[in-house]
């Protein structure tokens, strides 16, 4: 368990820039890109005044755009790690060193699935807890050029904050189990081809769903686009979503996490994580058998 | 075994590495045809070889890092089905340039403690201590000397029982490489360790040689004790007036340096030789040009 702990922390120190400094540099961006306007008398908020029903609704659905753009970060930056960290061994010429390690070759390709699937979301996820504690800092600034508007309630807003965190942590982590066997995918690709990963994690499906059309007859678009496009939807999350951008009160964090977790198809879910363990194991297998 | 093997066994003990039969295949291209062999505990074995005769293949296959057909037994475990376990035992350096360029020296040994726990942080410091190689540096900033010096310190640091090194010198000047083998020689070896090089530099390393293993075209062509050699080999210096005689007891290798010519002999009483010239024990090196002479697979290929 040490030993994987350390390796675990070994993929964080050696891809640490698109989780900590990548979102350390949108935060600086997004704080300057507020503060800046507002001093110089240049900050607009007339976009939401006659939109929103108060600064703490103002407040909530900033911090949900927040969760939802750091959620679309986490997904992009996360394709790009297994493509890259997986490979990352045979291109730094570094393999023979791991290999003269004692850990297995599935060890380090599953802690290399681990770390994409927790410290750098947590990394993340701590970007977006700063940024919805930005969004009081913007909801004030809205107050301050709208003083009709009342300033959101300190409180009030606080009681949002860990209630939106909380619905953060079970938002993030289902969709990063859902999308857990893509991952794994481009994981075990890059094992293989190394960064050939991108565009081949989607060329070998589109081939396949080709193939499927020209030969085989079956329901339109093929049994294999319609189940990738039923895994590419999210339906489950953007519905539990917009139930809550759309209603007028708080945030309801029960039922947001009651609309989540009963909207996801668990079946799926767990046939997906199989289909991960399988993929790594086989990757692992390669390289366990290869130096080049 | 290969035909043309010599081999002395040399001790009783349950040997480190043991090999039977070791293939290697690479497509339909057989590159290690059968060899056998026992390295037993506590000696310093050298692999020596041309470039593509099979040193690296059969290295990889004894540290699990390649399949090989045979029996492969090291520290009685087989190697490619139990590599990681394998390696708490077992330290090598196949490329010095492999350590990981991303760490700092410290990240690397705050890592290294974790994972392997047979690594002594203490111990790789203080094989450190009087070099350039600083805790707080990146390894990527690092020259290859340097780079080689911290490689040395991990393996050092790390209690195996064998160690096995690759050409852990290539590319490094003079300096570095008498200092790699020094240190490695005072500060490593005990009874209880086991030592396998490969190297093309074979002269430096012939000092502290136990054992030398010469490896031609996936055949293993000799395997002895460094003190048998003189034993067996000898090297005859003789002039214009004794060459017809030297030649009659038939040596295995011939050349003419600076108006001399030197054979060098297989099995023949040194008493015999020393009426026709200056005799001595062949160098490493010598008795390696001697031994692998080869016709280039392609000899043919310009006619």
């Amino acid at each position: 368990m040490k030993s994987f702990v350390a390796l675990v922390k070994r993929e964080y120190l050696e891809h640490r820039g698109a989780f900590l400094y990548g979102p350390l540099i949108i935060i600086g961006l997004l704080v300057a890109g507020t503060v800046m306007p507002f001093l110089v008398g240049r900050f607009r908020a007339d976009y939401f005044g006659d939109q929103i029903e108060g600064t703490l609704k103002f407040y909530e659905v900033a911090f949900i755009a927040a969760i939802g753009g750091w959620t679309i970060y986490l997904i992009i930056t996360l394709f790009f790690y297994y493509a890259d960290a997986f490979s990352a061994d045979k291109r730094n010429n570094a393999m023979l060193f791991w290999k003269s390690m004692p850990v297995s070759d599935l060890k380090i390709l599953s802690s290399k699935m681990t770390a994409g699937l927790t410290v750098f979301p947590a990394l993340v996820f701590a970007a977006m807890l700063f940024s919805g504690a930005w969004a009081y800092v913007m909801a004030l600034m809205v107050h301050a050029q709208f003083p009709l508007f009342a300033a959101p309630d300190f409180l009030a807003a606080f009681n949002s904050f860990w209630r939106l965190g909380l619905v953060a942590i079970v938002f993030l982590a289902l969709v990063l189990l859902w999308i857990a066997p893509l991952l794994a995918w481009v994981g075990a690709l890059s094992t293989v081809v190394g960064r050939w990963a991108m565009p081949l994690a989607a060329l070998i499906p589109a081939i396949l769903v080709l193939l499927e059309n020209v030969f085989f007859k079956g329901p339109d678009g093929g049994v294999i686009f319609n189940y990738l496009r039923y895994r590419a939807d999210f339906a489950w999350a953007s519905n539990a979503v917009r139930n809550q951008i759309l209603t007028l009160g708080p945030v309801d964090m029960v039922r947001f996490t009651a609309d989540l977790l009963s909207h996801v198809n668990w079946v799926q879910m767990v046939a997906g994580w199989a289909f991960a363990v399988v993929v790594i194991v086989l990757a692992s297998e390669y390289r366990r058998r290869t130096l080049d | 075994m290969s035909n043309a093997v010599t081999t002395i066994e040399t001790a009783s003990a349950e040997p480190i590495v043991h090999a039977r039969g070791l293939r290697k295949h690479f497509g339909k291209t057989e590159v290690l045809h059968g060899l056998d062999f026992d390295i037993p505990p506590g000696r310093i074995y050298g692999l020596i070889g041309h470039n593509g005769a099979g040193k690296t293949t059969t290295l990889n296959a004894l540290l699990g890092l390649t399949s090989a057909e045979g029996t492969i037994r090291v520290l009685g475990k087989d190697p490619f089905a139990h590599r990681a376990e394998l390696m708490e035992n077992v330290a090598f350096i196949s490329d010095v340039a492999s350590l990981p360029r991303f760490l700092r020296v410290r990240e690397l040994f705050a890592l290294l403690t974790n994972i392997h726990p047979n690594f002594d942080q203490q111990k790789a410091r203080t094989f450190l201590e009087g070099t350039d190689v600083k805790m707080e540096a990146k390894i990527k900033q690092l020259s290859k000397g340097m780079i080689a010096q911290l490689h040395l310190a991990v393996v050092m640091a790390i209690d195996a029982k064998l160690l096995v090194l690759d050409e852990p010198t290539l590319g490094l000047d003079i300096t570095y490489r008498k200092r790699f083998y020094r240190r490695l020689l005072e500060d490593y070896m005990t009874e209880e360790r086991t030592l396998l090089i490969t190297t093309h530099q074979v002269d430096e390393i012939e000092f502290m040689l136990s054992d030398i293993m010469f490896i031609r075209d996936g055949d293993l062509v000799l395997h002895m004790q460094m003190e048998t050699v003189s034993g067996k080999y000898a090297q005859l210096i003789v002039g214009p007036d004794h060459l017809e005689a030297a030649r009659a007891l038939r040596p295995i290798y011939e050349e003419t340096r600076f108006g001399q010519t030197a054979m060098v002999f297989d099995g023949v009483d040194r008493s015999e030789l020393e009426a026709l010239g200056q005799v001595s024990t062949p160098t490493l090196s010598d008795l390696f040009v001697a031994l692998m002479q080869r016709t280039p697979s392609n000899s043919g290929a310009g006619q």
